[in-house]
């Protein structure tokens, strides 16, 4: 009989790896057998320790993500998109599912029986290399798929969980060579040779007793005082650092130094009267670093063409969800994040200029806005604009070419790694953000002589600037002119301590958030513009003012406020907390849902934290207390 | 005499249905027809394909698709020449209503403007003088007039799919009908806390 349903089923792997190389009469016969599920979201499909189901799943719609619970915490591993499979724990594995699988928006799921399935590995070469590959850690795969590999990798096994592991669980040797107490040293030595192991746990009863590494057989044997034929607990070290499975590089790393020792021994819960899991070396960890920070700098500079820059850009993604998952401190998530994304922005832009041809005249490429800020965590906007050395006026049209097709150029490819166009037109492919050093200073003197007249498109977003690619000093002589401008001007500060009071209330009148009456994002709370965008202003107005050069991350510009300024030095650390804060909250909301993570759904909150929010959005009006005061704004109360 | 005209003799499936009804509903199937026009009195039904769903899952291998043959009983109103060219293995009505009321027995039946699949069924029932259809039914249109609070608004079912997020199919058959329902279903049911 015909069956259109499984039919339909069949159209949507065939667009799918790997079933792209699969017979329609294959995957038709699968297809009649398979059942579709639907999750409504926050629904699970299976837990920790479930029973293995008889089918794996591919997603239809919706986002799946896998979680594993690390120091008592559900943390993601992986998102799920359409096309990717996952649960494929069965195939491999008889023991029970390691990773939690939950809807993190409504989905369908495809349910394949994996006992009909399995004959097409054997059938198919393609599948099963699809299989294997994400298998072997060597497997470097493109970034589109890494997701998908990633997903496939975890549900099968363990190990592979660390490929982005600074901040996560370390991979180490799960089968150490054990010796029983009784071991006489000469035949410890010999099956340490055997194994080619530097180091022995030796054990009794099964349970660690202690440790016996090549340094011991140096010190203590080879003066040959000691009987070879003596137990080998004669020799051993008795204190042995013991920690249990779940550690982290950085906790591993942190017990190595404090205890001065080379390895530590895993047990099933940290104590010594449990069964012995492994054994964590030194080397280990450094294997583990592979993806540090620092050494995704090192790659990206090392990278040879935008599709290298790209593979590494879903790494640095990683490496900030897993920083957010450990609650390693916003600020140096900030930081570093700032760093490898000014990195990659750099290259990009050598990639262009490659492209291009020699530029024609020395110029400075700057990020503005939350970019140059350093609090770029979530894939929001760019801004950015170009600065070109003064020219004489017949060169001046080709020059200004060759800047605005630059710009064109790098901006569409930070669109293909997910950084949106400025939807104002804050762009450097704008013709009014690319243009002479002359003539941004005369836009900049502009509007701080005269602002309100010429601010139609000038935001503060041009006062964040940070230099990114290009001749520095050309920056240099940018930020002097603006700061002589700024000097003792009132009218600009009472211009934008105003512009600050016209933003919009964070909370209602009843202490309520003021959530979006309409639009898409309706009964959503506009995170971005009734919080953020407060502090952001308010530090640059406080940082202009003060002359605080060179500082653009919201929370030193407090930070330094309050030396700088230190009557009020407890509001403005005060601030800095509460910025962090918010800024804590739109990260996690963007990085759970793939967005910028301006809006927040309030009532998915727990109270805790709405009371959290509600209390760092309260501190505004302190902000606006304090401005109105310090500018001495009198035209609106 | 008069038990012969009470118990009228019905045909074996027929009563397996009836007799179905004395146990509780365990699934729901969810069903689509095309038929030759919408007035229930001359037109006819020429395919139905139905799957089940159970908990909040769609069966597939528990779904059926058939095409029914018809002979021209009114030469104006139903054309039915491109019937006999189709390649499609055809079944007579009397076959399908044994095979449909063999597959819905007592289960829930769910479907979009199920009022007129239902009243298409019974007139077919009818014509074989048998009964009307007894199974409960839910329209996912009035499903969704009931989410969005609007009343008796009319959705077609691709409207349904966009307004509900859900991924529409570009195949267009009484089974991808069926399909897209019964995802509309899915999706529809646990809001309104239908278990």
């Amino acid at each position: 009989m015909k069956n259109t349903f499984a039919e339909n089923i069949v159209d949507f792997l065939q667009q799918h790896d790997p079933f792209k190389t699969v017979a329609f009469t294959d995957l038709l016969d699968i297809a009649t057998q398979s059942e579709i599920i639907y999750l409504e979201k926050s629904k699970r499909l299976f837990k920790i320790n479930d029973e293995l189901h008889k089918n794996f799943y591919i997603v239809h719609s919706g986002i799946i993500h896998l979680t594993k619970i690390i120091d008592a915490q559900e943390t993601l591993i992986s998102k799920c998109y359409v096309g990717s499979i996952f649960g494929l724990r069965p195939f491999f594995a008889k023991n029970n599912y390691a990773l939690n699988s939950i809807a993190n928006e409504d989905a369908v799921v495809y349910a394949i029986p994996i006992v009909l399935f399995k004959p097409l590995l054997a059938k198919y070469a393609a599948v099963m290399d699809y299989f294997l590959e994400s298998f072997s850690e060597q497997s470097k795969s493109t970034g589109e798929n890494y997701q998908n590999l990633k997903a496939i990798s975890e549900a099968g096994s363990e190990s592979e969980l660390t490929d982005f592991s600074y901040f996560q669980e370390l991979e180490y040797d799960k089968n150490p060579l054990l010796l029983p107490v009784h071991t006489s040293i000469a035949s410890a030595a010999k099956k340490m040779v055997e194994r080619n192991s530097s180091v022995a746990i030796i054990t009794q009863n099964a349970r660690i007793s202690g440790l016996l590494t090549d340094a011991d057989f140096r010190k203590k044997i080879a003066f040959g005082t000691l009987n070879l034929e003596a137990d080998c607990s004669s020799i051993m070290q008795q204190n042995v650092t013991i920690v249990e499975e779940s550690i982290s590089v950085a906790e591993a790393q942190l017990l190595l130094l404090k205890n001065d020792t080379n390895y530590l021994c895993v047990t099933e819960d940290g104590t010594e009267n449990t069964r012995i899991k492994g054994m964590i070396s030194e080397r280990d960890i450094i294997k583990s670093q592979s993806n540090n920070p620092g050494v995704l700098i090192d790659e990206i500079r090392k990278a040879k063409n935008f599709e290298e820059l790209k593979y590494i850009h879903s790494k640095y993604l990683f490496v900030i969800q897993n920083s957010f998952t450990k609650n390693i401190p916003i600020f140096h998530i900030n930081n570093t994040a700032g760093g490898i994304l000014h990195t990659i922005i750099e290259q990009n832009i050598k990639f262009c200029i490659e492209k291009l041809g020699t530029p024609p005249a020395r110029f400075v490429w700057l990020a503005l806005g939350s970019q140059a800020r350093k609090e770029q965590l979530v894939l929001s906007d760019q801004d950015n604009m170009i600065v070109y050395e003064d020219i004489a006026a017949d060169k001046h049209r080709d020059v200004k070419f060759y800047f605005v097709q630059l710009a064109k150029l790098v901006i569409s490819n930070m669109e293909l790694l997910g950084y949106k166009p400025c939807p104002n037109e804050h762009l450097a492919s704008n013709i009014k953000w690319c243009k002479s050093l002359s003539d941004f200073t005369a836009i900049y003197s502009n509007c701080i002589k005269s602002p309100g007249e010429n601010m139609s498109d000038f935001s503060g977003i041009f006062f964040d600037f940070e230099y990114i690619y290009g001749e520095i000093k050309i920056k240099d002589s940018l930020e002097i002119a603006i700061h002589q401008n700024l000097a003792n001007n009132k009218i600009f500060f009472d211009y934008i301590g105003n512009q600050l009071l016209k933003l919009p209330q964070p909370l209602t009148f009843f202490k309520k958030f003021a959530v979006e009456e309409t639009g898409i994002n309706k009964d959503q709370f506009n995170l971005k513009e009734k919080g953020l965008q407060f502090y952001i202003d308010a530090a640059r107005v406080f940082a202009l003012s003060y002359n605080l050069k060179g500082i653009n991350s919201t929370f030193l510009r407090f930070k330094q406020m309050a030396i700088s300024d230190a009557k009020n030095a407890e509001k403005y650390l005060d601030f800095a907390e509460n910025y962090i804060k918010l800024q804590g909250f739109r990260a996690k909301e963007g990085i759970l849902n793939d967005n910028d993570g301006a809006f927040i759904d309030t009532n998915k909150l727990s109270k805790i934290d709405k009371e959290e929010l509600k209390k760092s959005l309260m501190a505004i009006d302190d902000i606006i207390d304090l401005i109105k005061d310090k500018y001495k704004l009198t035209r609106f109360s | 005499m008069l038990s012969k005209i009470f118990n009228k003799e019905y045909p074996e499936f027929w009563k397996k249905y009836t007799d179905s009804f004395k146990n509780p509903a365990t699934k729901y199937v969810v069903i689509s027809m095309e038929t030759s026009g919408l007035d229930t009195d001359k037109d006819v039904i020429m395919a139905i394909a139905a799957t089940s769903v159970i908990n909040n899952r769609i069966i597939l291998k528990d779904s059926f698709e058939i095409f029914i043959q018809h002979k021209a009983f009114n030469e104006t109103s139903l054309d039915n020449e491109f019937i006999t060219v189709s390649k499609v293995d055809k079944i007579t009505e009397s076959q399908s209503v044994e095979i449909i009321l063999n597959y819905i027995s007592n289960s829930i039946l769910i479907g979009h403007r199920i009022d007129f699949d239902i009243e298409m069924l019974n007139k077919l029932l009818s014509k074989l003088k048998l009964g009307k259809i007894r199974n409960e039914a839910f329209d996912i249109e009035a499903m969704l007039n009931k989410i969005l609070e609007t009343n008796d608004k009319m959705y077609a079912l691709d409207e349904m799919s966009n307004i509900l997020k859900m991924p529409v199919s570009n195949r267009n058959s009484v089974a991808d009908d069926a399909y897209s329902i019964a995802l509309l279903f899915l999706k529809m049911k646990d809001k309104l806390g239908i278990r």
